[in-house]
């Protein structure tokens, strides 16, 4: 391949590049979280953890995820810049040396938000799983 | 060839391989400072480029010093596999010789690296696998920014250096 021909390629394929870049911002952009529901709400709060089980249903106004979990003083948290970084729940602490942290699953599935982005919503099961590796 | 120097040429090698993976280790862990801006992508170009499929190889020995400075994990097998296949595809493209196209390919590259990462959590949750490969986009964004201007600008110098010290190794 000529130098030239190999030019022509790189600056097509920096428009390119340029133009994904775009699309994937408008991506990020407009993949915000979802609105809170107002009101009162009944969900199930689970911590499983080694060898305990803990499953709690609780009525609740709170509409994230992360400020109903302090309120009941159900978890303890590191503040970051990404909000609330899970550090126990329900007394049981994450070791970070052995690679352990807190999962967050939501009617099952790993959420897909921090407890500070997860909307409440009435019938739902919040799940924190200890969990190793990462 | 003489059984002696085959030997020789082994080691050499050897020793080439682990060099390599070292000046990866070491140029990551210099740069770690700055989030996303690496060199590792263009000195394995340069490597592939120069040392063949000898490239991929260090591109192991990179991957396991890293894993034991910090830790194995998914990412680990990730790294396992994507360092060894970038080095294989330079070296697919090694008649490249515009470090204007090598800038576009790193850039691409690094745009795609955490995608690459999603692809690895999909059998464990799709919407994780999702969610993970959308919150790092800005992350990917400054890491094809930053392999772009990096190859577009050190490439060239980096190569011209490779060679001459290889040159002097060899002599």
């Amino acid at each position: 391949m000529t130098k030239k021909k190999q030019l022509i390629i790189a600056a097509v394929g920096a428009a390119v590049l340029t133009a994904l870049c775009a699309v994937l911002i408008i991506i990020v952009f407009t993949s915000g979280k979802s609105e809170p529901e107002k009101g009162g709400k009944e969900i199930t709060i689970e911590i499983v953890a080694k060898d305990s089980n803990f499953s709690e249903k609780y009525d609740t106004d709170e509409e994230y995820l992360g400020d109903f979990l302090e309120n009941e003083k159900l978890i303890g948290f590191d503040t970051t810049e990404y909000g609330r970084f899970i550090t126990s729940a329900n007394g049981i602490e994450a070791d970070a040396n052995a690679q352990e942290w807190w999962a967050v699953y939501v009617n099952g599935e790993m959420a897909v938000t921090g407890v500070d982005q997860t909307v409440i919503e009435d019938g739902s099961v919040y799940r924190l799983e200890l969990t190793v590796g990462w | 060839m003489v059984k002696k120097e085959r030997e020789k040429l082994r080691a050499e090698r050897i020793a080439r391989t682990a060099l390599m993976g070292a000046v990866l280790f070491v140029s990551q862990a210099a740069l770690a400072f700055l989030p996303n801006i690496e060199i590792v992508t263009l000195l394995i170009v340069i490597f592939a480029r120069r040392f063949g499929r000898e490239a991929a190889a260090a591109c192991f020995v990179y991957v396991c010093l890293t894993a034991l400075s910090s830790g194995f994990g998914v990412w680990w097998a990730v790294y396992l596999v994507i360092w060894p296949a970038f080095s294989l595809l330079a070296y697919a493209l090694r008649r490249i010789d515009s470090w204007a196209l090598w800038a576009v390919i790193n850039g691409a590259f690094g745009l795609f690296f955490g995608a690459f990462f999603a692809l690895a959590y999909l059998p464990y949750s799709r919407s994780f696998a999702l969610s993970y490969w959308i919150s790092g986009i800005p992350w990917d964004i400054t890491h094809c920014i930053g392999n772009f201007f990096v190859a577009l600008l050190l490439g060239r110098p980096l190569d011209a250096g490779v060679k001459r010290i290889s040159n002097l190794i060899e002599r």
